[in-house]
């Protein structure tokens, strides 16, 4: 009995957290349409879980403001979690962004990584994987598998790893924005060492370490150290 | 036995009178004054008065601070301790005078004491009891009573029986005869459960109280009462320089600079404090009005009057009056159900001295496309004055919401903040209008461990599929040699089984089951014969046959039991499995 009961408040819990985060993004976006951009982006901040949708307005009120790192930080946010057609205006956003500031757009490769990867669900990609890889295996110890059908089905299964290993390689990197408008790198987690660049709100760097309040990053040809609080990571 | 009681009681005796002796040595006492020092029977609602508690000490020993009694509606604070030591023939008395500053924000009469102090031997001696009156207007001293007609501080209410929101405007007077006297510092009023517009002023005034003409400074201010009950506002202090007393006798070197100088002497005066007595709004059936004043129109606004679903819309409702504006939050809008509104910002204007204007903004959303008619909005009131409620109504108004996303031209820019700001955005560009419109954002996938556990597995399994059918194939192609090796390799295990189990029989066995599966013969069809012709095509010479012969027959009779069993046969017969598995 205490079982059901703390069930149903758990689901009274969610439904009634997840109408009151309706009625916040309904109002947020009112209140964009009235022109009311700090006002609509501090409702979107407000709620908890950032759906791709929250993101990419959030970005949009961020781009209104000028604020064009927030804006970025939240545009590859949606490439990483939406669907293929949230992705596409994202995408769009960020190099009409980047061609305002006249930052380097994404490689071919990159976008079109990304375009692949919103298209499918990971998970449909592995459990097909897994399903192929089985019947490779029973086809094997059936001995069904001879010649052509065996390069076909082998180079499915090779073309499916690479696939998957390059998911996980790049869900496993860590980027981040910078959101301030002339961030320094150092030499060092530390003021008192050398600097090595300056950095601009809207420049996307690789995080490689970390350490206390700093993060050492990667961009183009150098390496620095950057204070967390100029960065906003992604993943 | 009469002398442990006598003893017993002499010890008794000098412990009574060294505590009564302590006890004669300090004596405590209270005493309630004004600031001044003058003995004081009332205060003021929110007057500070001195307690002191004085200790003489007759003794060497020192007594503990004084721990007074009071009640909870008199609030205490330390002011500090002054002591003196008198010391006549050889007896010396120290005398130690504690003083508290007290203020009580309650009328009634107080009981204050008695002061307690320890004494060394552990008793306490106890104070007198001070009874003080704490009242609106205290009856003064006859200083105080002297120096009022010269300057005193005024409070006055419009009304001290107010509603519960109602306006109460409150006066703050300081009145001086004399040109000379100069106020240099005011006190802020303290309004408790009321909310207030702040103190405005001072305007200068002339005015004739009992006869006598005053010059007066004057600040206002409008209390809105927040609760039914009483309100008790304190007194006020304020602090002012007036003429030094020209006086014959006692004058002092400091009076005289003063005097010479021209500088006055600094004095704390207080006005008298001012009790309201709220009460509560009339019933009204279930409702909860709030708004009380005197409220002239209610208009509203819509910032456009077509909008597409789902789109937000400007809505304000002005209200315009005199009133408690501070209390009155957004009223609730009656609206159709595919409508629905958020409140939004509150703005204010000051139309005159007291009319005010109020704008309550709302965002209204049309859920479904339509055309539908706003109703007149109610505003209910309570009028302070006729003592009623009433009810203001805006006019009813129209909306139409389209179901089609709206161009941005055709959008109003009422609120004056222009969406222009975006224009550089295409339009397939703008705002998801669902919350989950790109996706819920869970990436739903299995657990990357999980994912290469099972990966792993499945390689494993293939690849230990190659492997072995690769090892078949090479036993396929070499597959004499690994017959032969099966062979002698099943002959040597049966050997090493039998001679652990001492099974001497089954070794001519052993090697009739290895010539066969060498001679692909089965077990009827193998001879000696034959066995010693195929060891002959293998190379055996004379020699060695005549060996195996012996040998062989020896193993079948000893299986037979015609020969004993004996040890050295087991070596032999590894002996010639070894020797025959070079050959065969």
């Amino acid at each position: 009995m205490k079982k059901i009961f703390f069930v149903a408040m758990a689901a009274l819990f969610f439904t009634v957290s997840a109408h009151q985060a309706k009625e916040t993004f309904l109002k947020a976006l009112a209140e964009y349409n009235q022109g009311h951009i700090q006002q609509s982006v501090e409702l979107y901040e407000s709620l908890e879980q950032k759906t791709p949708a929250i993101l990419y307005n959030s970005g949009l009120c961020y781009y209104r403001l000028d604020n064009y790192g927030k804006a970025l930080t939240c545009f590859r946010k949606v490439e990483r979690r939406g669907n293929h057609e949230v992705v596409k205006k994202a995408q769009a956003m960020q190099a009409l962004i980047k061609q305002k500031k006249g930052f380097s757009a994404d490689s071919y490769w990159y976008t079109t990584i990304i375009t692949i990867k919103s298209l499918l669900s990971p998970l449909f990609v592995q459990i097909l994987f897994l399903l192929l890889s089985v019947f490779f295996v029973l086809l094997l110890y059936l001995k069904r598998l001879k010649g052509l059908k065996c390069v076909l089905l082998g180079s499915a299964l090779v073309l499916m790893t690479i696939v998957t290993l390059t998911d996980y390689w790049f869900s496993s990197q860590v980027y981040a924005v910078v959101i301030q408008s002339e961030v320094v790198a150092y030499a060092g987690p530390d003021k008192e060492f050398h600097k090595v660049a300056t950095l601009h709100a809207g420049q996307e760097v690789k995080v490689v370490e970390e350490k206390q309040s700093w993060y050492k990053v990667s961009f183009q040809n150098f390496q620095g150290w950057v204070e967390q609080i100029d960065l906003e990571k992604i993943t | 036995m009469d002398k442990k009681i006598g003893k017993l009681l002499l010890f008794f005796s000098v412990v009574l009178a060294s505590c009564t002796m302590s006890a004669q040595d300090f004596s405590v006492s209270l005493r309630v004054t004004d600031q001044q020092g003058h003995f004081l029977k009332e205060a003021g609602i929110g007057v500070p008065f001195l307690i002191q508690v004085e200790v003489i000490n007759k003794g060497k020993k020192d007594s503990s601070r004084p721990q007074l009694s009071l009640p909870p509606e008199i609030t205490l604070g330390q002011l500090g301790t002054t002591s003196s030591i008198r010391t006549i023939n050889n007896d010396t008395v120290s005398k130690k005078t504690y003083q508290y500053s007290a203020v009580s924000n309650q009328v009634g009469t107080f009981t204050i004491g008695p002061a307690l102090v320890h004494i060394p031997g552990g008793d306490e001696i106890r104070s007198n009891i001070v009874a003080v009156k704490i009242a609106e207007r205290p009856k003064l001293t006859e200083s105080a009573e002297k120096e009022a007609h010269q300057v005193f501080v005024e409070f006055s209410a419009d009304t001290t029986a107010p509603y519960v929101g109602q306006a109460v405007t409150v006066s703050l007077r300081f009145y001086y005869s004399d040109d000379s006297v100069h106020l240099d510092h005011l006190q802020e009023p303290v309004f408790k459960d009321c909310k207030s517009s702040g103190l405005q002023g001072p305007r200068n005034g002339q005015a004739t109280v009992d006869g006598v003409q005053y010059g007066y400074l004057e600040w206002q201010t409008t209390l809105f009462p927040t609760h039914a009950g009483t309100i008790v506002i304190p007194a006020v202090g304020a602090q002012v320089s007036m003429p030094m007393e020209r006086s014959s006798h006692r004058m002092d070197m400091f009076s005289l600079v003063n005097q010479m100088l021209g500088t006055g002497r600094q004095k704390q005066i207080y006005s008298n404090s001012l009790t309201l007595m709220v009460h509560d709004l009339p019933a009204h059936g279930k409702k909860n009005v709030r708004a009380v004043g005197k409220f002239s129109s209610l208009h509203g606004k819509l910032g456009s009057e077509k909008a597409s679903v789902g789109e937000g819309i400007n809505f304000t409702l002005e209200l315009v009056g005199e009133g408690n504006f501070q209390m009155i939050n957004h009223p609730s809008l009656i609206l159709p159900e595919s409508l629905r509104y958020y409140d939004s910002h509150v703005k204010e204007h000051q139309l005159t001295d007291k009319m005010k204007k109020k704008d309550f903004e709302y965002v209204l959303q049309g859920l479904k496309p339509g055309e539908y008619d706003i109703p007149a909005q109610a505003f209910e009131y309570f009028d302070g004055k006729t003592k009623s409620y009433k009810t203001l109504h805006s006019r009813p108004l129209k909306i139409t919401i389209t179901g089609e996303e709206k161009r941005k031209t055709e959008t109003s820019s009422t609120t004056g903040q222009s969406q222009s700001a975006g224009s550089d955005l295409p339009d397939n560009l703008g705002p998801e209008s669902t919350l989950n419109g790109g996706g819920t954002g869970r990436i739903r996938c299995i657990a990357w461990p999980w994912f290469m556990g099972i990966l792993f597995v499945l390689l494993l399994i293939i690849v230990g599929r190659f492997l072995w059918m690769g090892w078949l194939g090479y036993r396929e192609k070499n597959a004499s040699y690994f017959v032969s090796r099966d062979a002698f390799y099943q002959a040597e295990r049966s050997l090493k089984k039998a001679r652990k189990e001492k099974k001497y029989a089954e070794i001519y066995h052993i090697f009739i089951t290895l010539f066969c599966s060498r001679l692909s013969v089965s077990a009827a069809d193998v001879s000696e014969e034959i066995i010693e012709r195929t060891l002959k095509e293998k190379g055996f010479s004379a020699a060695q046959i005549i060996a195996w012969r012996q040998f062989f027959a020896r193993t079948l009779a000893v299986t037979f039991a015609v020969l004993p069993e004996t040890d050295d046969l087991w070596a032999e017969a590894e002996k010639w499995l070894a020797l025959l598995k070079g050959i065969l």
